[in-house]
């Protein structure tokens, strides 16, 4: 049973839907800005991509406000009996923020069940819903998972939602481990130093191709196939072989039927942190023995979207593929050593390209990746 | 069909392996969160296991436990695709409470990035990942009901489609930690998973 992708939605630091994030990417702008939203003195930085007009004085957390809309749009094409799965690291944790400063001790507000359960009232789905949380592969990790209770037959109709938010919390925590550039990320730059935080909200409806056709439903992309692994290696950083995401490559071409020489291009994590963007150039190397592909970050331009990540960059990979167009990596001026002949500045047309690969590597050593056709 | 190959759990009471019959009871003067070589539960000492929060402690044990249970000596080669699914009632409610609460005493200047590491859902699971070498996809998995019984239908549909052979399933909180391994093999099968349900239940105290 195929997995099909039949409906989506997203808002990025560019403007809500996948066309603006598309159109600023190609542009070769950034959308990330100087943050407000809290006092920054004490950081390392003081940069983030963030949505417009979220308020923070609302009661309402900042992945709900982003959430709302969406939800609004996507409930009319969602099946009762959809599972809903839930795809964050920290969800409404501004909740908790707002409870500790102003002396509260009840935090249960920014439970993550707490908000897998509003989604799924405001969706009036009644399928048992579940959270899946993997660090910044969340959504990668989500959307495997769903596309395995389609193709397993536990599932016809599965909904991800994906958020997460800048928030003080977050912001100090990367901030204290000096992960954060002083400017704005340049994922593979020789001169990178850093992530720049974002926040970003989506959703992807999959269905089992035998549904998604009895229902005449849009046939958006294909989730062909995926693979996780672990480098069981270090808490905040990565195996500096590329050994473990170059695993998860490998199973998910190999889950998908196809060989390395099928993928066209590669939607990368590109963090913009040394070890990272060093660490995923050795393991596409490793898993497309040496054949450079285009491949490119979206993190320069909307920042890192941490548990969205995946699944907004897994949209844009399928954009990618059915314009047949790699957009450049915002931010990247001077085009490290390790990438030069994979990461551009320059869009880079594709030909009769089929399969893109997607891939995410976070915290605790967890790599995911994700293959992709129309 | 899916089985069980292993159980091991830990709590305040008491920790343990099921299938070897082995349980130890803890005296009242020793923490059960300070456990470690000389216990018989790690077979090398864990590193900078005095930092971890609780939840990774003791999942890091009660994963350990069931590993030893399962005759998955820290050798094998059969690690290199070993999946690991987790669970917890409060997720990271009390870790990020403790995170945020020290950031404000501190007057909002400087985070401690040791409590910020344990901040994520996925943390306490990738503490056990890189200890016991555990290579394969790492989750945490939560829903409202059991979620053990979740995580155990989310691990058996990851093994049927090949994503690995040999799953981890972990449930822990504050004060208890089981966790359960998960093969298909109906040879060397040793519990059912209905069985195994029941049977973990008397360890989460």
């Amino acid at each position: 049973m195929k997995a099909i992708i039949t409906a989506f939605d997203m808002t990025t630091p560019y403007g809500r839907g996948i066309d603006a994030c598309w159109t600023g990417l190609l542009s070769n702008s950034s959308a990330i800005s100087h943050l407000k939203r809290f006092n920054t003195a004490a950081f390392t930085a003081d940069r983030a991509g963030l949505i417009k007009d979220l308020d923070t004085a609302s009661s309402d957390s900042l992945v709900w406000q982003m959430l709302k809309p969406i939800l609004d749009k996507t409930r009319p094409v969602v099946p009762e009996d959809t599972v809903v799965i839930l795809a964050t690291t920290v969800g409404e944790v501004d909740l908790l923020e707002k409870n500790i400063l102003n002396g509260s001790d009840n935090t249960d507000a920014s439970r993550l069940n707490h908000l897998l359960s509003k989604i799924c009232r405001m969706l009036g789905t009644t399928a048992p819903g579940m959270v899946i949380s993997s660090a910044c592969t969340s959504s990668t990790a989500a959307l495997a998972h769903a596309g395995l209770l389609i193709r397993s037959g536990a599932a016809e109709s599965v909904l991800v939602v994906a958020c997460d938010s800048v928030t003080e919390f977050v912001f100090a925590g990367f901030s204290t481990l000096m992960a954060l550039d002083p400017e704005t990320a340049r994922p593979f730059d020789r001169n990178r130093r850093g992530l720049t935080p974002g926040e970003a909200a989506g959703t992807v409806l999959l269905m089992s191709s035998e549904r998604a056709e009895r229902e005449n439903r849009p046939h958006l992309g294909e989730l062909a196939g995926w693979g996780m692994s672990n480098d069981a290696n270090h808490m905040t950083g990565p195996s500096r072989d590329g050994k473990g995401l170059a695993t998860a490559i490998e199973r998910a071409i190999r889950f998908a039927g196809i060989s390395g020489s099928d993928i066209n291009s590669v939607c990368a994590h590109g963090s913009g942190t040394v070890y990272n963007d060093e660490m995923e150039i050795k393991a596409f190397r490793l898993a497309f023995d040496d054949r450079n592909l285009p491949t490119y970050s979206i993190k320069g331009g909307v920042g890192h979207t941490m548990g969205a990540a995946g699944l907004i960059e897994m949209l844009i990979a399928l954009k990618s593929l059915a314009e047949q167009k790699v957009p450049p990596t915002v931010g990247l001026e001077t085009i490290d050593d390790d990438a030069e002949g994979w990461a551009g500045t320059e869009p880079v047309l594709l030909k009769d390209a089929r399969m893109v690969l997607s891939t995410n590597s976070g915290f605790g050593g967890v790599n995911a990746a994700l293959v992709l056709n129309l | 069909m899916i089985s069980v190959d292993g159980i091991g759990w830990i709590n305040r009471q008491s920790y343990g392996c099921v299938r070897l019959n082995r349980q130890i009871t803890l005296d009242s003067e020793k923490s059960f969160l300070s456990l470690g070589k000389d216990d018989r539960i790690f077979e090398q000492p864990v590193k900078n296991f005095g930092r971890f929060d609780n939840i990774s402690k003791l999942t890091c044990c009660a994963c350990s436990l069931a590993l030893k249970d399962s005759s998955i000596d820290a050798a094998s080669s059969r690690r290199d695709a070993i999946g690991l699914l987790g669970t917890s009632e409060s997720a990271c409610q009390i870790p990020n409470t403790e995170y945020f609460r020290d950031y404000v005493d501190c007057g909002r200047t400087l985070a401690r990035g040791n409590l910020f590491i344990y901040t994520l859902p996925s943390s306490s699971l990738a503490e056990a990942a890189i200890h016991l070498g555990l290579g394969g996809p790492t989750l945490y998995i939560s829903s409202i009901g059991n979620r053990l019984s979740l995580l155990a239908e989310q691990a058996s549909e990851m093994i049927r489609n090949s994503e690995t052979d040999t799953m981890l399933i972990v449930e822990a909180d504050q004060d208890s930690s089981v966790c359960l391994v998960l093969k298909d093999n109906v040879e060397t099968a040793w519990c059912s998973l209905d069985d195994a349900m029941v049977e973990v239940e008397q360890y989460k105290i």
